[in-house]
């Protein structure tokens, strides 16, 4: 065999500050770890945008999922009140109840449906909720507004019987009734959602689609996918612990950096495991 | 400190480039008798209720008994209630709908006044949050608007 001319091997770092590769034990240079022994940076480049694209797109999927969520949560809650409202007022005219113990049962039960449904929204909007702080007002005050409403310049003492049962009507109705203009909102966000959702899976299908192995790209939008939602959940779990009650900002930060750090973190566990001698293998690579 | 209790035309003021004037009197001290009820009148624009033509009267009535002209009224509406209570109707899955408790308001109106949101007087940002924090409860502002004059 005829001796190859003395020349590096090969490169690899940016230009500039490259390792020259050598052969024979004049090498002084510290062993890579295993791979590919011509590694380009430009290699590495790519990998971290797939990695800031991946987790950009968990990211779309946790947000996807937080509309989703929070639509049906107000669509649920304007629901209930409406009809704990109608309910009171039929038992008032039926004569189960008097006019005034229905109003004061309406006056909690609206808080009460609102803790309810609130167990269902997302760690945003829930702490969106708890940031007004505004606690609801006692039955006297409620009387007290609904008297200066229907008899301006009056008080619940100075009325008769007829009209102090218009007051407690009037507390009752005012128990199931919702700002339209916010509920109106409910649709879009639904719709927002879940176009969110369907362009999240058409990014993954489509990069499956272009990849040279197929089943590896599905396992890592996969596990990249899971590990956003995993981190997601993670970091609401412990946004009371971590934000206290009431902190929207601290909790949408943390909410963001849990499902990137999930994505990455699942990402590169992905990427582990199907560097596996046997993976790849099963892979067909 | 100067007497804030009776409206005054400062009230409506705005500087020389068009921001509205707060009342360092007011900032961290209890505001005046009238200021106050206004707070409270205003914030019921924000409450996670339907207002119908009599709870747009009765907040006209309490905005009318405060003597506050309307320029003030305006003011005091977008730029000290709104940014306290604008979250109320963001809140899911639903704030506050009788109305908010007295004391948290007016805690929340004057820490805002003492502190003031980042870049507040750069007229485009300050602007844009205006609209931000009115958007959902303009419509309900200018019927009472109308039934102020």
């Amino acid at each position: 065999m005829a001796d190859r001319v003395p020349q590096p091997l090969c490169q690899f770092g940016p230009i500039g500050a490259a390792l020259l590769i050598d052969t024979g034990t004049l090498n002084r240079q510290a062993s890579r770890a295993p791979g590919p022994l011509c590694h380009d940076a430009r290699q590495a480049d790519e990998r971290q945008l797939q990695q800031a694209l991946a987790a950009l797109q968990s990211q779309a999927e946790l947000f996807a999922w937080r509309y989703i969520t929070d639509a049906h949560a107000r669509q649920a809650y304007v629901q209930r009140i409406a009809e704990s409202s109608r309910q009171l007022l039929e038992d008032v005219r039926l004569g189960r109840l008097s006019a005034e113990e229905a109003a004061r049962i309406a006056n909690g039960a609206r808080n009460v449906i609102m803790d309810e449904v609130r167990a269902i929204t997302s760690a945003i909007g829930r702490a969106g909720a708890e940031a007004t702080k505004a606690s609801g007002l006692t039955l006297d005050m409620a009387l007290d507004k609904a008297v200066k409403k229907l008899f301006p310049g009056k008080t619940l003492a100075e009325l008769g019987t007829a009209q102090k049962r218009q007051v407690f009507a009037e507390v009752i109705e005012a128990s199931g009734r919702s700002s339209p203009r916010f509920t109106s909102q409910v649709p879009k966000w639904s719709r927002f959602g879940k176009g969110l959702a369907v362009v999240t899976v058409a990014i993954s299908v489509y990069t499956i689609w272009q990849a040279q192995n197929k089943l590896r790209q599905g396992v890592k939008e996969g596990a990249t996918l899971a590990g956003g939602a995993l981190g997601g959940a993670a970091a609401t779990a412990s946004a009371g612990l971590v934000c206290g009650p009431g902190a929207p900002v601290c909790v949408t930060v943390l909410f963001v950096v849990g499902g990137i750090a999930g994505a990455l973190l699942a990402d590169k566990a992905a990427e582990q495991l199907l560097s596996q001698r046997d993976v790849v293998a099963w892979l067909g690579e | 400190m100067s007497d804030v209790s009776a409206p005054s035309a400062n009230d409506a003021a705005k500087d020389p480039a068009g921001h509205p004037i707060h009342h360092p009197v007011d900032d961290g001290h209890a505001p005046s008798p009238a200021r106050r009820e206004a707070w409270l009148a205003l914030s019921e624009l924000f409450l996670d209720t339907a207002l119908d033509a009599a709870d747009i009267a009765a907040i006209a009535r309490r905005l009318r008994a405060t003597g506050l002209p309307a320029g003030a009224l305006q003011q005091l509406y977008q730029h000290e209630v709104a940014p306290v209570c604008w979250r109320n109707l963001q809140a899911v899955p639903g704030g506050a709908w009788a109305g908010f408790e007295p004391a948290w308001l007016v805690n929340a109106v004057q820490q805002h006044l003492a502190r003031p949101p980042l870049l507040h007087a750069w007229k485009p940002l300050q602007h844009w949050r205006v609209t931000r924090w009115t958007a959902r409860t303009r419509d309900d502002w200018l019927r009472v608007k109308a039934l102020l004059v």
